[in-house]
């Protein structure tokens, strides 16, 4: 389970073809940030990578399992995935919501200790532990955020897949949240994001994906990967990229 | 958000359901002092003891405990405060197929009227979904529970103006107000298999139920085979609700009332929240049955209608605290 690889999917929605031949593969233990404008593919490509969405052609696999043959509920142990819809129907309160998390993992009686266990690390995690019994429909934007995340992390899978994670936070929940996201990395979960934001992509991916109208332009290091000409070529925007103290600086200056 | 805990919740309905069956048995125009249940004195009292009062009381634990587990898995499947059988049309459905069969005077064996409520009710549920799937917000699937009850109610008023005599019309009518008045073994027999079997199926769709909360994606996400959930609750559901029409007529609101009183005892988790909504359903129309037995009129009033009385503003008033997520 060391690669999560895309060989060669295909994607049509209606008549439009979403994601032509994109191959990739992801490494355990790395940020990969997914870039891209809007609709060149980035959600449905994290989309199949979760096994929630069947490629019309080509195939994911995990380790050496397509995830095709694979049980929902085994892929669901090994794949957290953080939809962008941030749904929660029901107002229930934030530790069962995080509990929610642990489904894969349990059968149809009362909770294990490794259950509660997991779901009290998860809230340690994004720094929820108070907000336990708090009602998760009540809660602000980046505290929801942060509950859902834990749903997810509650799971304890070895894949993270979150589909716009850091969007509608505010700067400081932004950084946070890309700081625990480095965090889980450094401890051996693969994890996959979509970003709209270049600057914050830079800082927190070891790796980035430029996809414009469903095939890959820029697959590399983020310093290789996020250049004047790629940018321009994706996004269709002049800017300017200097290297600060904290990692690169994109100022986008225009429309190309 | 402290509940008290399951087990309380549940030893306490327990006692509450069984209290108000044991006073079901006594109430009514003719009252029964409990001490008859243990010496056979009188044998006329015993005769509407075991004859009348006994079935009836366990019928309405029955059709009460269905409807509100009907109630409280369709609320959690289409995450809607407002779904009950009885408004997305899945009972009168159920309805028109327990009609249509009195109409056609098919009713030659004793199970073919609770078949037919079965399929009409299974087919309510089939035709929700498809015309709710699209997009499935609140607002949709009240929109086609309206399609639905506006479906039923045409056939059943088609089956009532071409009724072939006035004892087929007087049935027919009898049949959409809903009661529980002069039930027999028979009718016990008939719907409980329907409602047992229907339930278990609902019960096994607990873990899917509590995925949804995080909406479909999430829920597949979790490994949650939504097909697979979509038609065990159309089985369970339908053998549910029809069982309960098919002796009963139609009761509506049950299903809506029930889960949210429910709730602040146990959370607001659907898949925990279905055995606490049944145990509360059977309470409800075990105390709602008492009522209409004792209310002072020449002719007994309808379960059925007594309970849309109580329900229908209930329903407003969910409806008014919706107003702004509807919007």
């Amino acid at each position: 389970m060391k690669q999560l690889s895309a060989k060669g999917l295909r994607v049509r929605l209606g008549d439009r073809l979403v994601l032509d031949d994109v191959s990739a593969t992801f490494d355990a233990g790395n940020v990969t940030a997914i870039l891209g404008p809007n609709g060149a593919g980035k959600s449905t490509l994290l989309t199949c990578l979760a096994g929630l969405l069947k490629p019309a052609r080509g195939s994911v696999k995990l380790g050496d399992e397509s995830l095709d043959t694979l049980p929902s509920r085994l892929r669901a142990q090994r794949i957290g995935f953080l939809p962008q819809l941030q749904e929660i129907a029901w107002s229930v309160d934030v530790a069962t919501l995080v509990a929610l998390g642990r489904l894969p993992h349990r059968g149809f009686g009362t909770p294990t200790v490794a259950d509660q266990f997991a779901v009290e690390q998860a809230l340690h995690a994004v720094g929820l532990t108070d907000f336990a019994d708090r009602v998760a429909t009540s809660l602000s934007g980046g505290e929801r955020a942060r509950a859902l995340l834990a749903r997810v992390l509650a799971g304890e899978p070895p894949w993270l897949l979150a589909d716009e994670p850091l969007t509608g936070l505010d700067v400081g929940y932004q950084l946070d949240a890309c700081k625990l996201l480095r965090r889980i990395a450094s401890a051996g979960i693969g994890v996959v994001l979509t970003l709209h934001d270049l600057q914050l992509a830079a800082r927190v991916a070891d790796r980035i994906l430029l996809l414009r109208d469903g095939k890959i332009v820029a697959d590399a290091a983020p310093a290789e990967a996020l250049t004047t000409a790629t940018i321009k070529q994706v996004y269709g925007v002049d800017s300017e990229i200097t290297t600060g103290a904290h990692g690169l600086v994109i100022d986008v200056v225009g429309r190309a | 958000m402290k509940h008290p805990p399951l087990s309380i919740v549940l030893i306490g309905g327990v006692v509450l359901v069984l209290g108000l069956a044991v006073l079901s048995l006594s109430v009514g125009r003719i009252w029964i002092p409990l001490a008859t249940f243990l010496n056979d004195a009188d044998t006329t009292q015993r005769a509407i003891l075991l004859g009348l009062r006994v079935p009836r009381t366990l019928l309405a634990m029955l059709v009460g405990g269905g409807l509100a587990l009907c109630g409280a898995a369709l609320q959690g499947y289409t995450r809607n405060p407002l779904a009950d059988p009885g408004i997305l049309g899945v009972s009168p459905m159920a309805a028109l197929g327990a009609v249509t069969t009195l109409y056609l005077g098919l009713n030659t064996t004793p199970w073919v009227l609770p078949a037919a409520a079965v399929g009409g009710a299974m087919l309510g549920i089939v035709l929700l979904l498809l015309l709710a799937r699209l997009t499935g917000g609140v607002v949709t699937f009240l929109l086609a529970g309206v399609v639905l009850q506006s479906l039923a109610g045409a056939g059943v008023a088609l089956a009532l103006s071409l009724a072939p005599n006035p004892w087929a019309i007087n049935e027919i009518v009898n049949w959409l107000l809903g009661s529980l008045q002069d039930r027999s073994v028979n009718e016990l027999q008939l719907a409980t298999p329907f409602v047992l079997v229907g339930a278990a199926l609902i019960f096994t769709t607990r873990r899917a139920l509590d995925a949804l909360t995080l909406g479909e994606t999430g829920a597949r996400a979790l490994g949650i085979e939504l097909d697979t959930t979509r038609v065990l609750l159309v089985l369970g559901v339908g053998l549910v609700a029809g069982g309960c029409v098919a002796v009963t007529g139609v009761i509506s609101f049950v299903g809506l009332v029930v889960p949210h009183l429910v709730r602040p005892l146990v959370g607001a988790r659907p898949g925990r929240l279905l055995f606490p909504s049944a145990l509360g359903g059977a309470a409800l129309v075990l105390a709602a049955d008492m009522l209409v037995r004792l209310t002072p009129a020449a002719a007994e009033l309808r379960l059925g209608v007594a309970l849309s009385v109580l329900g229908a503003p209930f329903f407003l008033l969910l409806l008014v605290q919706q107003r702004r997520r509807l919007a």
